[in-house]
């Protein structure tokens, strides 16, 4: 079994703080893996300790991404390579699927399953799973929350609905978006340390994936931000101290009926 | 002058019922068309049903000026491959400027498809929508709620998704007169990739709806334990509220993870939205930006969500809780 986990390095969201002047201060804001794409590894991870496979991770981004990538290799993925060009950046997530799409082809062409996360925590748009599927043309399921059996050339998963669960039969070879959820994320072993730091990460260019760059970053992404700015606050809003339990449930009570209308 | 024309997908549930969010989008594609000459609002219904007069009764309430129907025995079970296909043949024929899919998670996993297909951009979750100069211009919350962009797309046709709630129904909708017309996609020659094996019902919790609450109260970590969030229950039932949680609460084991508010939650629309005891991380706040008022409860000032309500109370909540019962029952 061939598996391949999409992983993206995200600037950890709550660090990020506004400066006085209206812009985004990203300094020493630290970045993590995307949560989803921890629980995709895992997942993958559990496949592999149930019926065997090789694990290959990969992340399109700046270089430094790749610490992400040995970190997920001393969690026990096999190998994985690195997608960094200058005219990656800025991509879309109809972009971004494109060049995940075009380097399997070229490098892993024959999986059988690839993991994303249903969405990464900076952009949220959960659309780069599917992207990657229909760029592939394979099977696609999203808002995965467990995979229950894989047998006979299909992966049986368990799928969150609006307010229940279905469970689904999707034909390998197939994408599969996976939720966060309430089981663990392994912690690396010294072991897995030791062969993450050896580990040999390839960094492949447009060229090296035969990737036409012009269908990427800025240019080639369908969508493009015209303006950043910050969410209107509640500057007007003030701030109770001082009052006992009583007055303040008074309060309250009348705000409530106030604002409700 | 060729029209210009918008497409929203009808999303179906699995209990036959329309998702409101297409009803939503097709309402506030009317209204943002209205000033637009030769312009059109179509409805794309992918189904299979013995009859659809009181779906389309229901789109021309909401401004629909055509509704297209792809009824086809195929599509009894939802498959995403097929009605991508189905969805993407209609549009290729239609070449609307505008497609609408609701953020449903269907929605979520159908428009990058058909977008992926016609080769065109797709901005989520969007929170405001805008044409100006028959351009869309979709904003949307991104980095947890802590910024605002304003997307715009290069291609056709422009697809957005839009969450449930987000635009609210008009109160004085205006009836069109809707041409309807059934169409057919060849979809038997696309490989259904997946099959639903079985449906799973989970405990809903049909008195405790987030989503059409005026008030809602919600409790995170700071309410201590599950008895204190419990109390919430009693405060909502007095007073014709609903209760939500933190992801903080929800972890802590005090609510049901249906119950979460956020960017992986519910996003709610509430007039009121009183919070006890949540700090009001970005993912929290990503969930309630669009309620009329927030107040919040917690016993540290410089708590983040302090300075994102329009009230912030210093105190404890489990003290503040148990006097609003009191007085609620004496009054
Ligand atoms: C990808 C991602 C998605 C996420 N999605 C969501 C989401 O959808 N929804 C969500 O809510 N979170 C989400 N989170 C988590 C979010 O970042 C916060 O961790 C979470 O909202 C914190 O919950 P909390 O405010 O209850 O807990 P805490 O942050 O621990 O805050 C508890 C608060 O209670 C106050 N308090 C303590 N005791 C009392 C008392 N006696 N009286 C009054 N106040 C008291 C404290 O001062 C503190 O402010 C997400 C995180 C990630 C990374
Ligand atoms: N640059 C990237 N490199 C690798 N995987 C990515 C990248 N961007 C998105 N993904 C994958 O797609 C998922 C959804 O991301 P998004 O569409 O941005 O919400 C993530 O959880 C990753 O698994």
């Amino acid at each position: 079994m061939k598996i391949i986990v999409c992983v993206k390095q995200v600037p950890d969201t709550a660090d990020i703080k506004w400066t006085e002047n209206n812009t985004l201060n990203r300094d020493g804001v630290e970045s993590v893996i995307n949560p989803c794409d921890l629980f995709a590894t895992e997942t993958a991870l559990r496949v592999k300790d149930r019926l065997g496979a090789e694990i290959t991770a990969i992340s399109m981004g700046p270089k430094q991404a790749e610490s992400a990538l040995r970190e997920v290799i001393s969690m026990g993925v096999d190998n994985a390579y690195m997608l960094t060009d200058r005219f990656f950046a800025a991509s879309d997530t109809a972009a971004t699927a494109r060049v995940l799409a075009k380097s399997i082809e070229e490098k892993s062409p024959n999986f059988d399953l690839i993991f994303c996360g249903q969405y990464a925590s900076d952009g949220d748009t959960a659309q780069t799973g599917p992207s990657l599927a229909q760029n592939l043309g394979v099977s696609l399921v999203t808002n995965v929350k467990s995979i229950e059996r894989i047998e006979d050339g299909k992966i049986i998963v368990l799928k969150q609905e609006e307010d229940f669960v279905s469970r689904i039969e999707a034909k390998l070879p197939a994408v599969v978006c996976v939720l966060t959820g309430k089981y663990l994320v392994r912690m690396p072993k010294i072991l897995g340390r030791m062969k993450a730091q050896d580990a040999n990460i390839p960094v492949y260019n447009a060229q090296d994936i035969n990737f036409n760059a012009i269908y990427s970053g800025l240019k080639g992404s369908p969508t493009y931000v015209k303006k950043a700015f910050r969410p209107k606050g509640r500057d007007d809003g003030e701030i109770v101290y001082d009052y006992s339990a009583k007055e303040t449930a008074d309060l309250l009570l009348s705000k409530i009926e106030e604002y409700k209308g | 002058m060729e029209k210009f024309k918008v497409s929203v997908f009808c999303e179906i549930s699995w209990d036959e019922k329309i998702a409101p969010v297409s009803f939503e989008l097709t309402a506030k594609a009317a209204d943002l068309v209205k000033d637009i000459e030769n312009s059109e609002v179509q409805v794309i219904i992918v189904g299979k049903r013995k009859n659809y007069d009181s779906i389309i009764d229901e789109f021309s309430n909401y401004g629909a000026d055509k509704v297209i129907i792809v009824n086809d025995d195929i599509f009894e079970q939802y498959s995403a491959n097929l009605y991508r296909k189905a969805i993407s043949e209609i549009l290729k024929k239609e070449n609307p400027d505008i497609v609408f899919f609701g953020a449903t998670i269907k929605g979520r996993e159908l428009a990058p498809l058909v977008a992926t297909t016609l080769n065109t951009g797709l901005t989520a979750d969007c929170t405001e929508l805008e044409i100006v100069d028959k351009k869309l211009e979709a904003t949307r919350p991104t980095f947890g709620g802590k910024l605002n962009a304003t997307i715009l797309c290069k291609t056709l046709p422009q697809m957005a998704t839009v969450r449930a709630g987000v635009f609210r129904l008009p109160p004085n909708p205006v009836k069109k007169d809707t041409q309807v017309r059934f169409d057919w996609v060849n979809v038997h020659n696309e490989e259904n990739f997946t099959k639903i094996l079985e449906l799973i019902p989970e405990y809903a919790d049909e008195d405790n709806d987030l989503s059409k609450a005026e008030i809602i109260y919600a409790g995170g970590r700071g309410m201590k334990s599950k008895e204190n969030f419990n109390r919430l229950f009693e405060l909502a039932r007095l007073t014709g509220g609903v209760v939500g949680a933190s992801r903080g609460a929800v972890d802590a084991g005090f609510a049901d993870s249906s119950m979460q508010i956020g960017q992986t939650g519910k996003t709610i629309h509430a007039k009121v939205y009183v919070a006890f005891g949540i700090s009001g991380l970005a993912q929290h706040m990503a969930g309630i930006n669009s309620c009329d008022k927030i107040i919040s409860v917690n016993k540290d000032p410089n708590a983040p969500i302090m300075k994102l309500s329009d009230i912030g109370i210093v105190g404890d909540a489990e003290e503040i809780i148990k006097q609003m019962v009191r007085s609620l029952k004496n009054k």
